[in-house]
């Protein structure tokens, strides 16, 4: 099985989010294969598999907003870090929030790095094409 | 000598029978004699005959026991009269005791009232914060997704379609798209604002001169272009919240940076007017835009501007967030304006060594 098949998972409920943030990444020509979850209990199925999939390749990458339904993005993060066969999987948590208690959480989980994803466009579009090169084509994982 | 010939002698037969009992004796014995009865006493150590007649003897005894009766009423009703008193007494103190024993019970209830208000209201302070700390998390999370999608989809039109719109069309996705990046700033210094008056505080020594250089240096470095002179006076240390007091400094410095934008010699100066007693008076001049007296009182209240977002940008929480950092550490703020010749911003804090009246203001909330 090859791990790296899937190679971003993007965490996130708002379409529209998700979709600016899949043009980004277009626009600068990352090709990798996104796959979109829109709750945190799918993202979980996603990366622990569930009754058909009992052991689904691992995403290279998991991009994961914090507000999210079903199980919220802090509740996924401590899923995620907690579990030996998931822990090393950088987790890059894309938020609206500038809150001082998020953030804290997030670190403490064990997140790798924390955006706040800004309003404008063309700040957000940069910070999704950088996020891209950086976790993308600079950082490495260990290949599984 | 015979005590019945001395009696006799003196004629004293008819002596008060109260005689005897004054002298303490009792008659010893009673001898029969016709109707004379002899009586012999014990007076002394020595025995006394007395010899009465028997009418003598009855009306002696019958005055004794009349006065016995007399003595005894008399004390009873003395005495009923010092029960009567002693009754009233007591009714009276009892009264007393319950009237002080229901006002120990009102004093109990009322405090356990007053206890239990003080926790309602402290719980319903409690909750209160909690919905304002919930509401600037939602704001955070959730107004600010839209706005995202405004300004990016207009944008992504703009740059997918653009060739095949006309100017006007062009014109209208610049105006959506700054109208959403206005907002997104709006919400941001709103959430900033509100964060102001809900994080507790830690006071400390602040070391006034090194934050107001530094602030200032970082403020020049972000504006390379202008060339701004500052006169940093000495500042005599305060107390207080060092992130908070650093944001006084931004804001005010930042406001000077940017109104004096127009001047050809830009003049920023801080110093200390006054630092006697437990508050230390700052202040903040610049020689730019200024601002007319007659609106000093709209300068600090939240989203009031002075000037349009095309002279200055801005969302007018600068100095909202300024005065409630003053407030929050107990000291007042002012400031004095004429047009195109600057304003200077007064503030006072808490002179350093303050901390009673630093930690009094600091749960104080505006």
């Amino acid at each position: 099985m090859n791990c790296r098949e899937l190679e971003v998972l993007l965490v996130e409920d708002n379409p529209d989010d998700a979709a600016l943030t899949l043009r980004s990444l277009k626009k600068h020509n990352f090709l990798n294969t996104i796959h979109v979850v829109s709750d945190g209990a799918a993202a979980l199925e996603r990366v622990f598999g569930d009754a058909d999939t009992p052991e689904p390749p691992l995403p290279r990458v998991i991009f994961l907003d914090l507000k999210l339904p079903k199980i919220n993005g802090l509740e996924v993060l401590r899923k995620l870090k907690s579990d030996e066969r998931t822990r090393s999987i950088p987790v890059v948590v894309l938020t609206s929030s500038m809150e001082h208690q998020d953030m804290e959480e997030c670190y403490r989980l064990g997140v790798n790095s924390y955006i706040v994803k800004p309003v404008e466009f063309d700040n957000f579009a940069r910070s999704i094409a950088e996020l891209g090169l950086y976790w993308l084509v600079l950082n490495k994982v260990p290949e599984g | 000598m015979n005590a019945y010939k001395f009696f006799r002698k003196f004629e004293l037969r008819r002596v008060p029978p109260a005689f005897f009992l004054i002298v303490g004796s009792m008659p010893l014995a009673a001898q029969p004699a016709s109707n004379m009865r002899v009586l012999t006493f014990n007076l002394f150590g020595k025995t006394a005959r007395l010899q009465l007649s028997v009418g003598t003897l009855g009306l002696a005894v019958i005055l004794m026991l009349t006065l016995l009766f007399l003595l005894a009423a008399v004390l009873a009703v003395f005495a009923r009269r010092r029960a009567k008193e002693a009754e009233a007494a007591n009714r009276k103190l009892n009264a007393e005791i319950e009237v002080r024993k229901r006002a120990e019970e009102e004093i109990r209830t009322l405090n356990a009232d007053l206890e239990r208000r003080v926790a309602e209201r402290t719980a319903q302070l409690g909750d209160a914060n909690k919905q304002l700390e919930a509401f600037s998390y939602s704001v955070a999370h959730d107004l600010k997704a839209p706005l995202r999608a405004v300004s990016g989809f207009s944008n992504a039109l703009m740059e997918d379609y653009g060739s095949r719109l006309d100017g006007e069309a062009r014109q209208y996705l610049h105006s959506i798209a700054r109208g959403a990046k206005t907002m997104g700033k709006l919400i941001d210094d709103l959430l900033a604002f509100s964060r102001q008056g809900l994080k507790e505080m830690e006071p400390s020594r602040i070391d006034m001169d090194e934050m107001a250089k530094s602030v200032f240096e970082e403020l020049r470095r972000a504006a390379p272009e202008r060339k701004l002179e500052c006169r940093l006076r000495s500042l005599p240390s305060a107390r207080g919240d060092r992130a908070m007091v650093r944001q006084i400094w931004v804001n005010l410095l930042s406001n000077a940076i940017k109104f004096t934008e127009p001047k050809d010699y830009p003049v920023i100066e801080a110093g200390c007017a006054e630092s006697s007693g437990n508050q230390n008076i700052y202040y903040v001049k610049d020689n730019g835009a200024g601002f007319d007296m007659s609106y000093a009182d709209k300068l600090f209240g939240i989203f009031q501007r002075l000037h349009s977002g095309k002279d200055f940008e801005g969302t007018g929480v600068g100095l909202a967030i300024v005065r409630r950092i003053v407030q929050r550490h107990g000291g007042r703020i002012w400031a004095e304006g004429r047009v195109n010749e600057g304003a200077t911003f007064h503030f006072t804090l808490p002179a350093e060594g303050e901390e009673h009246e630093l930690s009094r203001t600091g749960s104080a909330s505006c």
